[in-house]
């Protein structure tokens, strides 16, 4: 963004000058690069998950074990200068494990709070769906408003604060899938996928990432990414391309093939995804292939196929994928 | 989002201080007092400081500090010598500290000072002028100072803000002093004017007139005591008002042109060429001579209320048709006794004294009951020996003369004669305003050559032949006529000069006669110019009346009206008084009018603000991009390219290589808000036809 003529009117400055467009490119270089040293072959994750950061929004990455998720986040965390905490998701996990208790400590005669692992800036939720509803749902609170309630006291978590939750889409058994309310707070579900043969190749042959991760040397402070994420809140968007996503999350909402459209904070969603990644790309404004392009990842989700209970499994993503894609080809691009 | 165009903001803050500064001085400068040295000083610097104040700021200080206290003491001796007085002093010298800085404005500082000097030269405009010219400079001056002010504060509170760097963006912004703010700021400053003038109009009045000062004498001869009748050229005519004449009571059916004699002086000694006023010094006069007794005839009088415009004061009182009863100088609803003495000559023409260049008002109050030649007939030629001068027939009279007026009048009553030679003149001559030039006799000239003359003429001619009878004669000169103004008064123009005839009679004094032909009398002034200058000065009465000379007094009559009006219109529309059923249809009528062009504003607006949601105003750049994009489809589709609805640039783009720049282009322009010129527009088509032929060409 830059304030010439044409562009878009003066704003008024908000705390912590948001980067220019140019800033924001050169800082997500480097980041892509660095991140891209550990995942090989996974631009367009890597891109993604960095378009969730830079919206503020959380992660979900779908898919079966070994291909990079906890890799993705790690190198992530590294990367930003970013505190990080991993917490495995088991059936006996139990809520005040994650955000943490009150002790009674002797010597002051009180109790006294022990965060959690949530108080982190990166939370890696493995395994999400193998725990309990109950520990489950004292994710919503810090995913949705940043903080956690403890003993009836509200505990403000870092900023930035996002959660990169995995689950495998292949098991059933032993697992509580996310309820809708969950998943709605999830701002984009990502597949990672099979790396190309030739990165599998080096990877054999190579070292491993985990000595590259170990090697990642931050390249943002958190700072950076405060006003990256500041920036991005401040992207214009033409009113057509609002109207473009409202008609998009209306087909959703109208088609016979979907029982459950997508909220309306599904449409912020969308539209706070498409601001980033066309900041990330060196933009100050919002086009309409940056709608188009994250429709699947950010509604997809957030959908329930009629005749299907939402969220489980492989298939149900795949055919809840496919019904968006099918649809965004039917609304009409703005001119 | 438009295209930008108009001023930046800083831009209209600067224009809108000099505006401020020249409205300023130009209320000072409409007084006419302040010399056209330093009237044309003002433009200039103003003019140089736009060209070259800049490169000028904080250098030469010093030669303008010498510049500055020599005009102080140029203005300071000329001042104690009684040159100039201290006002218009105190206002040159404002106008030289403004146009200093003007040359010197950067800081929040600078500006103030120079709205302050602008607010200085605004208030000795005032005292300088209180002319309807100064009420315009002052409306300018509130709306562009009131501009001056806001923008100077939003423009340094913005540089204080948000530092030199920070704030170069918003104030170059043309976006912000938008016709729309500067529209609001204007009505602002109307509002503030009026809410100003309603406590004018109805706060007690304690003093006006203080500071007020007359004008600069400028004399203009208006009626001399001589008439040359030989001279070259034509009568032009002259749209300047000379006298202001409210008749009581008024003249029946007000009439747009009003048929008067206004009678200004005697002229009956004949110089061979013209005529000048007899000998013989003024006499003040206590009261005026008693009318003769009349035969019968009802007695009717008129008061006429005469202000004569200063330009044109020459000491003479002008008295409307009839015989004058009485002149009073006393202005009307003041106690002040009158500064004015009333005198006469021994023509019994009337005169006033001391005699100033400001504008001089009386009221006439006249005997209208005229004797016609009908009721002094048969009066005899027993005259008394005072009017024996004008019985005085030049020795040089042509014979001609003698003869015409022996076949017109011989042997008749004198009444008949006069009767008969007015008839003549004004059947058988033509009138024209075409001036007879160097004659040897311009009477003879008039009557046998070219038997064609001006006003002067005809009444001459009759004169001269009336005193050849032995009938005593006398030609008086003034005004004929008036034109209604929509101020309530009538206007006498300098054009309305006219001449006449005054006939003695034994018993019943002078009798006018008027040989000009009845539609030739006056002036004729229909012009674009006249109008205009009627408007003008009906325009000046008005500010006069309501502004300058309104008192305690006419506050109190003005109250009293509106009260009166109030309490008629409420008993009206109470039913009370009988017949008033109009009123009232006229009120619900005119209510009617109103909700129903409300109604329709309102459903409109709605309309357009449904309208607009619809279609989205777009810039020029990002209408020739979406044109853009259009033509560049059709080209692709043509190309045998498939676009579906969903199908967006980028896809599009990455699918058909040879439309990746025209996808830049339109996506920088119609989403980023980026210029798009039409130049670029057709090298981009141009691009996108080669690129489709190239790809066609691979194709085959």
């Amino acid at each position: 963004m830059t304030p010439d003529e044409g562009a878009a009117p003066a704003r008024i400055t908000p705390l912590g000058s948001p980067l220019t467009a140019q800033e924001a490119r050169r800082i997500v270089s480097a980041l892509e690069a660095n991140i891209g040293r550990a995942l090989k072959g996974k631009q367009e994750i890597v891109e993604l998950a960095l378009a969730s950061l830079a919206a503020g929004g959380h992660l979900l990455l779908e898919d079966v074990p070994g291909v990079g998720k906890t890799t993705l986040a790690q190198a992530l965390a590294r990367s930003l200068d970013l505190s990080f905490a991993r917490i495995q998701f088991t059936s006996d996990l139990l809520p005040g494990d994650i955000t943490g208790v009150s002790v009674y400590d002797q010597a002051r005669n009180s109790f006294v709070f022990k965060p959690g692992p949530l108080f982190a800036n990166l939370v890696l939720a493995d395994e999400i769906n193998r725990t309990t509803p109950r520990t489950q749902s004292c994710l919503l609170e810090a995913m949705a408003e940043g903080q956690v309630s403890v003993d009836g006291a509200g505990r403000p978590l870092p900023a930035p604060f996002m959660v990169l939750a995995t689950q495998n889409p292949h098991e059933h058994a032993g697992t509580y899938p996310l309820p809708e309310s969950q998943l709605d707070r999830f701002l984009l579900r990502l597949s990672v996928g099979y790396p190309p043969a030739e990165v599998e190749r080096e990877l054999l042959l190579g070292g491993g990432t985990q000595l590259e991760l170990m090697h990642l040397h931050p390249v943002a402070s958190a700072q950076d990414v405060r006003r990256l994420q500041a920036a991005a809140a401040l992207v214009t968007v033409a009113p057509e391309i609002a109207d473009y996503v409202l008609a998009i999350v209306a087909a959703t909402r109208q088609t016979p093939l979907v029982s459950l459209g997508a909220s309306p904070r599904g449409a912020i969603a969308l539209l706070a995804v498409a601001r980033a990644r066309a900041l990330l790309r060196g933009r100050g404004y919002v086009e309409p292939d940056d709608v188009k392009e994250l429709c699947v990842p950010v509604l997809a989700h957030r959908i329930a196929l009629a005749g299907r209970g939402p969220g489980g499994g492989e298939l149900e993503r795949l055919a809840a994928e496919r019904v968006v894609r099918d649809l965004v080809e039917q609304v009409p691009v703005p001119e | 989002m438009k295209t930008p165009r108009g001023l930046t903001l800083l831009q209209t803050q600067r224009w809108a201080g000099t505006l401020t500064a020249a409205f300023g001085f130009l209320a000072c400068a409409v007084s006419g007092e302040m010399g056209p040295a330093m009237t044309a000083l003002f433009p200039l610097a103003v003019a140089g400081s736009a060209v070259a104040g800049r490169r000028f700021h904080g250098r030469m200080q010093w030669g303008w500090t010498v510049l500055l206290v020599g005009a102080l003491l140029v203005l300071g001796v000329q001042v104690f010598a009684g040159q100039i007085d201290i006002i218009l002093a105190a206002a040159l010298f404002a106008e030289l500290l403004c146009i200093h800085r003007l040359w010197h404005r950067r800081t929040e500082r600078d500006e103030l000072l120079l709205l302050l000097l602008a607010l200085l030269l605004l208030c000795a405009g005032a005292a300088l002028s209180a002319e309807v010219t100064f009420g315009f400079a002052f409306l300018a001056f509130a709306v562009s100072g009131t501009w001056a002010l806001a923008l100077t504060h939003l423009r340094f509170a913005i540089e204080e803000g948000r530092g030199p760097a920070g704030s170069a963006a918003l104030l170059n912004s043309r976006r912000v002093a938008t016709p729309a703010l500067l529209g609001g700021l204007a009505a602002l400053a109307f509002f503030g004017i009026a809410g100003a003038a309603l406590i004018f109009l109805t706060f007690p009045r304690v003093t006006i007139g203080g500071l007020r000062r007359a004008s600069r004498p400028a004399p203009i001869a208006g009626l001399g005591d001589r008439v040359d009748l030989s001279r070259h050229g034509t009568v032009a005519d002259d749209p300047r008002v000379i006298l202001r004449v409210r008749l009581d009571p008024a003249p029946r059916g007000e009439p747009r042109d009003l048929a008067m004699h206004w009678r200004a002086r005697t002229l009956s000694q004949w110089t061979g060429h013209g005529w000048q006023s007899p000998d013989g010094g003024l006499i003040p006069v206590l009261r005026l001579p008693q009318r003769p007794p009349r035969g019968r005839g009802v007695p009717s009088v008129l008061s006429a209320d005469i202000e004569v415009v200063g330009q044109f004061t020459d000491g003479v009182v002008f008295t409307p048709e009839g015989w004058p009863l009485g002149v009073d100088f006393r202005q009307p609803g003041t106690p002040r006794p009158a500064a004015r003495r009333l005198y006469r000559n021994a023509a019994g023409d009337l005169f006033y004294q001391p005699v100033d260049s400001g504008d001089v008002r009386y009221s006439v109050v006249a005997d209208t009951d005229e004797p016609d030649p009908a009721r002094v007939r048969g009066r005899g030629q027993r005259y008394p020996s005072w009017v024996e001068a004008d019985l005085a027939v030049p020795a040089s009279l042509d014979a001609r003369v003698r003869a015409l007026a022996e076949r017109l009048g011989a042997g008749k009553d004198p009444a008949d004669a006069a009767a008969a030679v007015e008839r003549w003149l004004a059947t058988a001559l033509r009138y024209t305003r075409d001036l007879p030039g160097d004659v040897a006799d311009p009477i003879a000239d008039f009557l046998f050559v070219r038997r064609a003359g001006h006003c002067e003429l005809f009444s001459s001619a009759m004169v001269l032949m009336l005193r050849s009878l032995g009938i005593p004669a006398r030609n008086v000169t003034g005004y004929f006529g008036g034109r209604r103004t929509d101020a309530g008064y009538y206007a006498v123009r300098a054009g309305d000069a006219h001449s006449w005839v005054e006939v003695y009679f034994p018993d019943a004094g002078y009798v006018r006669f008027d040989p000009t032909p009845a539609s030739e009398r006056g002036g004729r002034q229909e012009g674009f110019q006249a109008r205009m200058v009627l408007l003008w000065d009906s325009l000046q009465q008005r500010w006069r009346a309501f502004v300058v000379d309104y008192d305690l007094v006419s506050q109190a009559q003005a109250m009293r009206r509106i009260g009166q009006l109030l309490h008629e219109t409420g008993r009206r529309l109470a039913g009370k008084d009988g017949g008033t059923g109009r009123l009232r249809r006229v009120i619900a009528a005119a209510g009617g009018v109103l909700v129903t062009a409300s109604v329709i504003a309102w459903l409109r607006r709605l309309r357009g603000r449904a309208r607009k949601g619809q279609e989205r105003e777009l810039t020029a750049d990002q209408r020739r991009a979406a044109a853009l994009w259009r033509v560049g489809r059709r080209l692709l589709r043509s190309a045998g390219i498939e676009i579906a609805v969903g199908t967006t640039a980028g896809e599009l783009a990455r699918r058909v290589p040879a439309a990746a720049g025209l996808v830049r282009a339109y996506a920088a322009a119609r989403w980023g808000g980026r210029r798009l010129p039409p130049r670029v527009v057709r090298a981009t088509l141009r691009e996108l036809r080669s690129g489709l032929r190239a790809s066609a060409g691979r194709d085959i």
